[in-house]
């Protein structure tokens, strides 16, 4: 019993006076994003927790640091505390099944954020941006700023939400063979990876005009690889997310355009269908948040502190 | 007879009944007693350092992985995913549900807690036998590991405290850069040469330091401000008085202004981590966070009495105190402290140095460090940085540590007496009521 009385202020000392997740009569929510390297989803996260935390209730975060059978551990951890809803962002939309069977075998809903899963009839309710449009986005100002072009796409193959961007993109583009997509390089939405990717790229096709990253991230590290060779500048640079240090290379002059999601927005929406959803409430399968494109003739508007 | 086999039945129901009561029994003991091979360690997702580390997994789970190749006898298992800043409270509600891993990694903010309160075991007993040579560590990260006479944790990664020096800056100012062993007046000519109204609209607009605490000028002045036991506060010292009056002078340079962040490329000198420097020093944070101009970092200055270093930080590694698989945990810790290819995954995947001392001159490690640093940049000095992690300062451990030096913090930086006589009179008020505070 002292043993006991030495961990509790072992807790107290550590600045926990938390009880132990599913314990108490509060509610207890689990999320688990693709990485948390990612700012994107800190704030996502952030948005969530704020909604949450307001009503007196719980959030759990886990990072899978992009490893999809972390993920599916850490969904299979949530379900063992006993979680009454779980968020979740796949790290690979359609390996993440196994995930999706734990919770729903458990009871316990799924709500979907950001990027869908392949097998959305697992989850409750997907909120996530409107992908297609922001990969039209891009498209459109590409158009508008080179009559032709060779483009390189740094992309990630495990998140739908990349691949409708992708489609978006493609879809917008004129045919006729102004456009021409030179390269491909799967980063898996990683910073490094498409910084390596981009080196590769450059090795083959040392002139390209235009690089089209499906988040933030990966345009960041395709912009370092320019830096490198002495490119920045002379290439137009696209990517997807609105990120703070995204507006901040926009506006000196490193990157060219960004679609802007809200991860912010997207937590809160998912909070508050979650909270729907608890309370038996109906709701629609699928929740799309708007974009807009950022670049340097708006940024100074939309700042580069923060998200939008 | 009718009633036998009633009886008969009776007697197998019972010896059935007691049968499986008894398996399951030993079945629930089976159950309950641990295996002593499956090992289960406590870390966290991500950097210890407050700066993004995609290759967290890769530095982990190749440490894991390589143990494993080594002994295939043992798994390890752990809860992935716990967030840097979740991970104390995680590991404190563990310890409470009596849950802990056999083997955890220990914050620098934790240690003192963990080990007053018992939650480590003692790994004397086990250095004693003699397995791994306590001088493969620098011996101030050791240190860090130690209450009292007690070594309770063995060190895995360090990360000391650097000065950031905007060289954009420096160079427009047209001054020249410090030498190495550069001193604290090099330090306040500098700043102050940098504390000037370029724009001659009548307020200040660059800056010479930001950051630069009371603390940085007397731990660069050998001060540790308290014993080792934490039962007497050396704030009266000579050496101490030194330092505050060093960072008095150092602060009235830029009084009654708001000085903006070593980001904003307005301010030349700035102490920030190594886990900094390696974070945004090199593709592909460097375009994240300090933006257009040049920058590289040097070793802190130093007072008359000290040396060119300040505090050491340290991500330690402890064996719960109730752990039933000791012998596996100790192999598994001795795996990641000392193994040198442990280490040189640190340097790879990490933010940190690796506590084991030696390999940063290594041709391997020059590579590792070489390789993605931006600007077309050599990596830092091996014998530079060797020196300063060796010199730096592992601050005493107690545990009323943290709550005495905000209590001295709060007043040295809200007072700022301004004569030197009147220094020593507040510095003496301060040292007594700090004391005060220990003897509680």
């Amino acid at each position: 019993m002292r043993g006991f009385f030495v961990v509790c202020a072992a807790l107290l000392l550590l600045g926990s006076c938390g009880k132990a997740p599913g314990a108490s009569s509060r509610r207890v929510f689990g999320a688990t994003y693709m990485t948390m390297v990612n700012p994107f989803f800190v704030a996502l996260d952030d948005g969530i927790r704020e909604i949450v935390e307001a009503r007196g209730d719980k959030l759990v975060s886990y990072d899978p640091g992009s490893d999809q059978l972390k993920q599916i551990d850490q969904v299979e951890d949530l379900v063992r505390m006993g979680v009454d809803a779980i968020f979740l962002n796949p790290v690979d939309y359609h390996l993440v099944k196994p995930a999706l069977m734990a919770a729903r075998r458990a009871g316990i809903p799924v709500i979907n954020v950001d990027s869908p899963v392949y097998d959305l009839d697992l989850v409750d309710c997907l909120v996530a941006s409107d992908n297609l449009r922001a990969g039209r986005l891009l498209a459109e100002d590409l158009t508008r700023r080179l009559g032709r072009a060779r483009i390189a796409v740094i992309d990630h193959l495990q998140a739908k939400s990349a691949m409708d961007r992708m489609d978006g993109f493609r879809s917008t583009l004129p045919q006729g063979g102004q456009y021409i997509v030179v390269s491909r390089y799967a980063a898996d939405g990683n910073i490094e990876q498409a910084l390596t990717g981009m080196e590769i790229i450059l090795r083959s096709f040392p002139r390209i005009d235009a690089v089209i990253a499906t988040n933030d991230p990966m345009a960041t590290g395709a912009i370092a690889a320019l830096d490198s060779a002495g490119l920045v500048g002379k290439v137009l640079v696209y990517g997807v997310d609105g990120a703070p240090y995204a507006k901040k290379l926009i506006a000196e002059g490193r990157m060219t355009a960004t679609a802007a999601q809200s991860p912010v927005g997207i937590g809160r929406a998912a909070a508050e269908v979650a909270y729907r959803i608890l309370a038996g409430e109906q709701v629609d399968r699928e929740v799309l948040v708007p974009v807009s494109l950022i670049d340097s003739s708006n940024v100074a508007a939309y700042g580069v502190e923060g998200w939008q | 007879m009718p009633g036998e086999p009633r009886s008969w039945r009776r007697k197998a129901l019972v010896s059935v009944v007691v049968g499986v009561t008894l398996l399951a029994a030993l079945g629930f003991v089976a159950s309950r007693s641990p295996d002593p091979t499956a090992l289960r360690i406590g870390l966290f997702s991500g950097s210890a350092w407050g700066v993004p580390n995609p290759t967290s997994n890769r530095l982990y789970d190749g440490i894991i992985a390589d143990f494993r190749a080594k002994h295939p006898e043992y798994t390890v298992s752990f809860r992935s995913g716990v967030r840097t800043q979740d991970y104390s409270e995680r590991l404190a509600q563990d310890i409470l549900n009596g849950e802990e891993p056999d083997l955890f990694f220990i914050l620098p903010e934790d240690f003192t807690t963990l080990a007053s309160i018992g939650a480590l075991a003692d790994l004397g007993p086990f250095l004693d036998r003699g397995r791994i040579d306590p001088g493969l560590f620098y011996p101030n990260a050791l240190a860090a590991g130690r209450l009292g006479e007690t070594q309770y944790a063995l060190p895995f990664e360090v990360v000391p405290t650097l000065m950031f020096m905007n060289t954009s800056l420096l160079s427009r100012l047209g001054l020249k850069p410090p030498p190495p062993d550069w001193t604290w007046e090099d330090f306040l000519s500098l700043a102050s040469k940098a504390t000037v109204d370029t724009d001659r609209n009548g307020a200040l607009d660059v800056f010479g330091a930001v950051g630069w605490s009371w603390l940085d000028a007397a731990y660069s002045n050998g001060e540790l401000l308290f014993d080792a036991s934490g039962s007497t506060a050396t704030i009266d010292h000579d050496g101490v008085i030194d330092a505050v009056d060093f960072y008095l002078r150092l602060a009235e340079l830029t009084s009654g202004t708001q000085v903006p962040d070593f980001e904003s490329g307005r301010v030349l000198f700035s102490p920030f981590p190594y886990s900094s420097y390696r974070a945004y020093r090199y593709y592909p944070y460097s375009l994240q966070r300090f933006g257009d101009f040049e920058w590289r970092a040097v070793p802190p200055p130093r007072g008359q009495n000290g040396k060119n270093a300040v505090e050491l930080r340290v991500l330690l590694v402890g064996m719960s105190r109730r752990s039933p698989r000791k012998a596996a945990a100790w192999e598994f810790l001795s795996h990641l402290t000392t193994d040198e290819e442990a280490a040189y995954r640190i340097l790879a995947y990490s933010q940190g140095l690796p506590a084991r001392q030696g390999l940063l001159f290594t041709e391997r490690a020059r590579s590792i460090l070489a390789h993605h640093i931006s600007g077309g940049e050599e990596p830092l000095d091996a014998r530079m940085l060797d020196r300063v992690v060796s010199d730096s300062i592992v601050v005493p451990r107690f545990r009323k540590h943290a709550e005495a030096l905000e209590l001295a913090s709060r007043a040295i930086v809200a007072e700022r007496p301004q004569s030197s006589s009147s220094l020593r009179n507040f510095l003496s008020k301060v040292d007594r009521s700090v004391e005060a505070v220990l003897k509680e």
